[in-house]
């Protein structure tokens, strides 16, 4: 219980720490090419290779964090086995198979980069890449409004249950439900138009100006140059599995 | 600092929302705003804020007209963003990045200064707000005292000599309104001006220098 104790005090004291040792563009670069090729492979070696070196570079993670990635993976992942279970009953268990690794391959690398990289690094990577700053608000944006809008849309969907107790019954009920399902989507529109106009003046405010600025806290070193190998490498693995097809 | 000279502001569906509105407003002093719900106060701190432009009348920042044309050159509209920090009434949608700490960075990034002296700031005002125990939580997760103490500190650390706060009260519990209150006591400085839009009498007693006091008709009482 003791080491548990220390192993979780360690833990937390890493916990919230990001250490980007690669660089944050090749890293994301890589990911992105990874996802790529797995997608595009027609052969499992290559996907299986892969989620081998991602669960690696998972297993490194101080246990708290592996759990909470593996808490966010078996979600996606279990919703693709079900999506793909009618594959098994029409003789076809491989693609079931297949298709659930690529999954999970492609949602591991997302969240570990999620591990390994700062929102502000990512940020930072779409600049060097010369993507709009728009699409970067966008984005960020969206991310943090499904959190609001859906604790706003439970709150509606609270205070609507507690007005239509014993209500009527048949198909007056259902018509009254697709009317209250309408006017929650409506209205948790009209609130989101709100809210993302008033975060965007906020942002005004402090001197948002369309442009995310930002400093390139990160260095390129040695490790970076030995990282940037794995781009030739993965290419080069990928079209060896390929050609194993034939 | 700040003057306006008979600012009136219509919607665009014709409505009145300020009517002549005249005022100078100098640094080192506290003002507080209220009125009835309706009569203009937000539309005032919009206008101030460069958000929403007067339909007449002029305001001026420093001497210097602000105006919609003058806000669109962004090395000009950086330094108006950069004197005036404007604390929302609803706090929530004015933190808008990922973690405590990157929020109070956001500005000081915006504003392009060097990564120590940002690092320097955010350290500050994260132990000023004592919100060393928040640094690396989520803003939307933080409960309203916690969001009201993030958005402080992000405004805060941009170092503006004019503070705008919109109802900086609404939705605390009693210890953190003592707690807010107390605060906005300590950011008196002879340099800086407060500007604080509220109803709530024992802050007005409390910090004001001066009240001004708004009517349903949209002017000045």
């Amino acid at each position: 219980m003791r080491l548990l104790g220390r192993i979780l005090e360690s833990d937390s004291k890493t916990a919230n720490s990001k250490m980007p040792r690669i660089l944050p563009v090749l890293r994301l670069s890589v990911v992105l090419l990874c996802i790529l090729l797995c997608s595009l492979s027609r052969n499992a070696i290559f996907v299986v290779a892969i989620l081998a070196a991602e669960l690696l570079r998972l297993a490194s993670l101080p246990p708290r964090r592996i759990a909470g990635v593996l808490r966010r993976l078996a979600l996606p992942v279990l919703f693709t086995l079900l999506i793909m279970l009618p594959s098994v009953f029409l003789d076809h268990p491989r693609t079931m198979l297949t298709i659930t690794m690529k999954v999970t391959c492609s949602v591991l690398l997302l969240l570990l980069a999620n591990e390994e990289m700062d929102w502000k690094d990512v940020t930072g990577v779409f600049r060097s890449w010369h993507i709009p700053g728009i699409f970067t608000m966008t984005l960020d944006m969206m991310m943090r409004f499904l959190v609001l809008l859906g604790r706003h849309s439970h709150a509606m969907l609270e205070a609507i249950s507690l007005r239509t107790v014993g209500n009527v019954s048949g198909r007056q009920r259902d018509r009254a439900r697709y009317k209250t399902a309408g006017g929650v989507l409506g209205t948790t529109f009209l609130v989101s138009q709100r809210l993302s106009q008033q975060t965007f003046e906020a942002m005004e405010c402090r001197g948002y100006d369309g442009v995310y600025k930002g400093y390139n806290k990160h260095k390129a070193g040695w490790m970076d140059g030995v990282y940037a190998l794995s781009i030739p490498l993965l290419i080069t693995a990928f079209i060896y599995c390929q050609s194993l097809m034939h | 600092m700040i003057t306006l000279d008979h600012v009136s502001y219509k919607y665009p569906d014709g409505n009145l929302a300020l009517d002549d509105i005249s005022l100078h407003l100098t640094a080192g002093r506290c003002y507080c705003l209220s009125g009835p719900n309706g009569c203009g106060k937000s539309t005032l701190f919009r206008i101030l804020n460069g958000l929403s432009f007067a339909t007449a009348g002029s305001y001026l920042l420093n001497g210097e007209e602000i105006t919609e044309k003058k806000l669109r050159d962004k090395a000009f509209a950086a330094s108006f963003h950069r004197s005036i920090g404007y604390i929302m009434q609803n706090t929530e949608v004015q933190l808008f990045t990922r973690s405590v700490e990157d929020e109070i960075a956001f500005g000081l990034y915006q504003m392009g200064l060097p990564e120590e002296e940002v690092t320097a700031r955010v350290e500050k005002y994260i132990a000023l707000l004592g919100l060393e125990s928040l640094r690396h939580r989520a803003p939307f997760n933080l409960s309203g005292g916690e969001k009201k103490r993030t958005a402080l500190a992000a405004i805060l650390a941009m170092e503006p000599p004019v503070l705008i706060m919109d109802e900086p009260l609404s939705g605390l519990d009693e210890d953190g309104q003592i707690w807010v209150t107390d605060f906005i006591q300590s950011l008196k400085t002879p340099d800086r001006l407060l500007l604080i839009a509220t109803h709530n009498k024992d802050l007005i007693s409390t910090i004001a220098d001066e009240t001004i006091y708004m009517t349903k008709d949209h002017s000045l009482l």
